[in-house]
């Protein structure tokens, strides 16, 4: 890293959570270009030390195209963790800000049309990435503890810190751009270094050798365990396995699965694949684990009153707003809402929901306690407006060329959970029975399968009407992996990919999340060429989403929680059945014994 | 043509006491409607307000009002926080019905309109 600290740049290192791996880069790119950022032009992409086994370190464009091989899971087990972001140093306390802020604060939150001045903190954009685990500004980075601490002493980090301009806390409303809180002194401030060794474990005497070399450093103020001014981080980083494991483990397990503190030495002389040094960031506000202090668990599905065997896990649910670009103030639609999960996420990051189902028992849920509504209620967050309808008849519906969403996130029905469905009556034969007028509204139209070619087809078309320029899709399709992102992604004029990230679920299934981007006006008199150009391929490529329902099933009831969803409604559908069964049995005057029954079988140790 | 309101029974959501102190939430709401100001159609806005009871809108947006945060702010109360809770959709040329029953909306067409 003979660049790393040039007294041009400035550097952060972003270190992301082990999982959904395929999704960092493409939501890490999306929140920054949401907030202006654009990668290429006003911050860089740097190579990690190593970087020969990184296969995203020419990722200065994001050439999401390519993260299509067959090969997807085998190159993310090579995909490492961490990300260096280079920033024009000149740029730091004026365009953008890195000092603690109000994380929930609107003074940087950004607006479609936001040509704005005002200063963007990197702090509260990248905390909203839902997969960045902790970021740092970056000191000194090298292939070895040593070759660390020599690039700190070549750069300008250190004098940086000391002037501390950039640390100045702006105040809030206030344009003067000399205006802001001053900071405690540096010679006064508290600091510890923490040391995060990836995949291992390192004794305390060893920790403090590694802290030992960076003593050079000398910090005048105190050192202080709990909640200091300054954490430092220092980070050997290893290669890693698809669980996140050390490749190659300092020590050997026992037979019980436990560590027995056995050196392996011959692991233990690897050198680190590389070390990193820096001084977290966010941490008056967010301490050093950042999606802790996100408290996504918050928003767990296994609090929520309403689900649904098609409920999206909340994680990528957020995930996809955030490839979405869901805005505070914007209006979201899922056209298949379903018990309105990803929605659920939608408002959760400001926006106003709009979902539609034409299911309407999933609509009503199950009581007035337990829907979709009450599921927003119980995060205090608006309710979303509701429609019963169809999608592939979105514009009889609908007013026409009224592009009106800012953003469509989704998981459409491949007949594989749902059974998709549209209007229309069951029988082929097109002849319909007409309706007496007194019943009308009450009928509930007949639905009939939907193909899979026209679920996308149309929900591309719809995208296309109703977003605004600029606006996004954001959905989800499942696939096997060979499926192929360049030929069997369906397409439609207007619209244009941004990304595809890849989420495996069994061996040789997985899921995609694809993002497209308005880019066009759509032009209704080209509706019919929108639709037929859907597929590429042919609607072959629809059906190899289509033929995999009873594969889907299985990874799905071998998903943690799955479980625990399947076996709450087996217990409420034993429970309805039980109750109807005693109401049937016993009458009106046996009240009494009934509730002593049910009492009796509180205690049998269910809870 | 628009839609005819029938309302049989309306919610207000008024907004707590809490949210609307909150500068955060004003934020919140000046933005959406600001947002989706360009989008609405005035004259059918104002005749469905009417129809859910609500007659505060004026005639017409002139750009001093679409710059104003008060009138933003009332427009999103008009806007998100007045629910048709129970009614009817009616469609003028037509005749035909969409019931809206506790706040859902059933637009679904029958087998003979469909294509």
């Amino acid at each position: 890293m003979s660049n790393a600290n040039s007294s041009e740049s400035y550097l952060l290192l972003v270190e992301f959570v082990h999982k959904h791996l395929d999704f960092h880069d493409a939501e890490l790119q999306s929140i920054l270009d949401m907030h202006g950022i654009v990668v290429g032009t006003d911050c860089h992409f740097l190579p990690l030390p190593n970087s020969d086994t990184d296969t995203t370190a020419d990722g200065d464009r994001g050439s999401f195209q390519n993260h299509s091989t067959t090969s997807k899971s085998k190159s993310n087990s090579n995909k490492r963790p961490f990300r260096i972001l280079s920033f024009a140093w000149k740029s730091i306390g004026s365009k953008y800000a890195v000092c603690d802020e109000d994380p929930d604060s609107d003074a940087a939150s950004p607006t479609r049309n936001g040509g704005s001045n005002d200063t963007v903190n990197l702090i509260t954009a990248l905390a909203r990435c839902t997969l960045v685990r902790s970021v740092m500004e970056l000191w000194g980075a090298g292939p070895s503890i040593d070759d660390c601490a020599t690039s700190i002493r070549m750069g300008s980090s250190l004098r940086r810190h000391r002037e501390g301009r950039h640390l100045r806390r702006r105040n809030i409303g206030n344009t003067k751009q000399n205006d802001s809180t001053p900071i405690k002194p540096y010679p006064e401030r508290t600091w510890k270094i923490t040391i995060h060794t990836l995949g291992s474990t390192y004794t305390r005497q060893e920790q403090n050798e590694m802290r030992s070399k960076f003593s050079f450093l000398q910090f005048p103020g105190p050192v202080q365990m709990k909640h200091p001014d300054d954490e430092y981080l220092f980070i050997r980083e290893v290669e890693l396995d698809a669980m996140g494991g050390a490749v190659y483990p300092r020590h050997c397990k026992g037979d019980d699965g436990k560590t027995k503190k056995e050196l392996i030495p011959e692991n233990d002389a690897r050198p680190p694949l590389a070390c990193y040094f820096g001084r977290v960031l966010g941490n008056g506000t967010l301490g050093r684990n950042w999606r802790g202090s996100n408290r996504l668990f918050r928003y767990s599905l296994k609090k929520r009153t309403y689900l649904g065997p098609t409920s999206m896990d909340s994680e990528l649910s957020l995930i996809m707003t955030n490839l979405a670009q869901v805005r505070k103030g914007s209006f979201a639609f899922d056209p298949f809402v379903g018990t309105g999960s990803i929605l659920l996420a939608a408002a959760l990051r400001g926006a106003r929901a709009f979902g539609t189902d034409i299911d309407l028992r999933v609509l009503r849920g199950r009581s007035s306690t337990e829907n979709i509504v009450s599921n927003f209620k119980q995060y205090d967050l608006p309710p979303p407006e509701l429609v019963r309808s169809d999608n592939s008849i979105y514009q009889r519906h609908f007013r026409k060329h009224l592009p009106l969403f800012d953003a469509i996130v989704t998981d459409p029905p491949y007949g594989i959970r749902a059974g998709a469905r549209k209007s229309g009556s069951r029988r082929g034969d097109g002849e319909a029975r007409p309706i007496a007028e007194e019943f009308r509204y009450d009928h509930v139209a007949q639905t009939r399968p939907y193909a899979v070619s026209d679920v996308m087809a149309d929900l591309l078309n719809v995208a296309a009407m109703t977003l605004v320029m600029g606006g996004r899709l954001t959905y989800v399709i499942p696939s096997m992996l060979d499926f192929d992102a360049e030929e069997d992604l369906p397409r439609h004029d207007c619209l244009r990919v941004v990304s595809v990230c890849y989420q495996p679920l069994q061996t040789e299934l997985g899921r995609r999340t694809v993002t497209m981007e308005k880019v066009k006006d759509y032009d209704e008199r080209r509706r019919e060429e929108y639709l037929e150009g859907t597929w590429v391929n042919g609607p072959q490529s629809a059906e190899k989403v289509a033929n995999i329902r009873e594969r889907l099933m299985e990874a799905a009831r071998k998903k943690p929680g799955y479980e625990e969803k399947a076996a709450w409604r087996k217990q409420k559908r034993k429970e309805t059945k039980e109750a109807k069964k005693r109401a049937k049995l016993e009458g009106v005057g046996r009240v009494a014994v009934d509730s002593e029954c049910r009492h009796a079988n509180d205690d049998d140790g269910r809870d | 043509s628009p839609l005819l309101i029938t309302a049989t029974e309306i919610r207000v959501d008024e907004p707590t006491s809490a949210s609307s102190s909150d500068p955060a939430q004003q934020q919140r709401e000046i933005a959406f409607a600001k947002n989706i100001l360009p989008s609405l159609d005035w004259p059918t806005l104002l005749q469905g307000a009417k129809a859910m009871g609500m007659e505060s809108l004026p005639p017409m947006v002139t750009p001093e009002l679409a710059a104003d945060e008060g009138f933003l702010r009332a427009l999103y109360h008009v806007l998100m926080d007045v629910h048709l809770v129970n009614g009817m959709l009616t469609c003028p040329d037509t005749g035909r019905e969409f019931p809206v029953t506790d706040g859902i909306v059933d637009v679904m067409l029958q087998e003979s309109e469909c294509d």
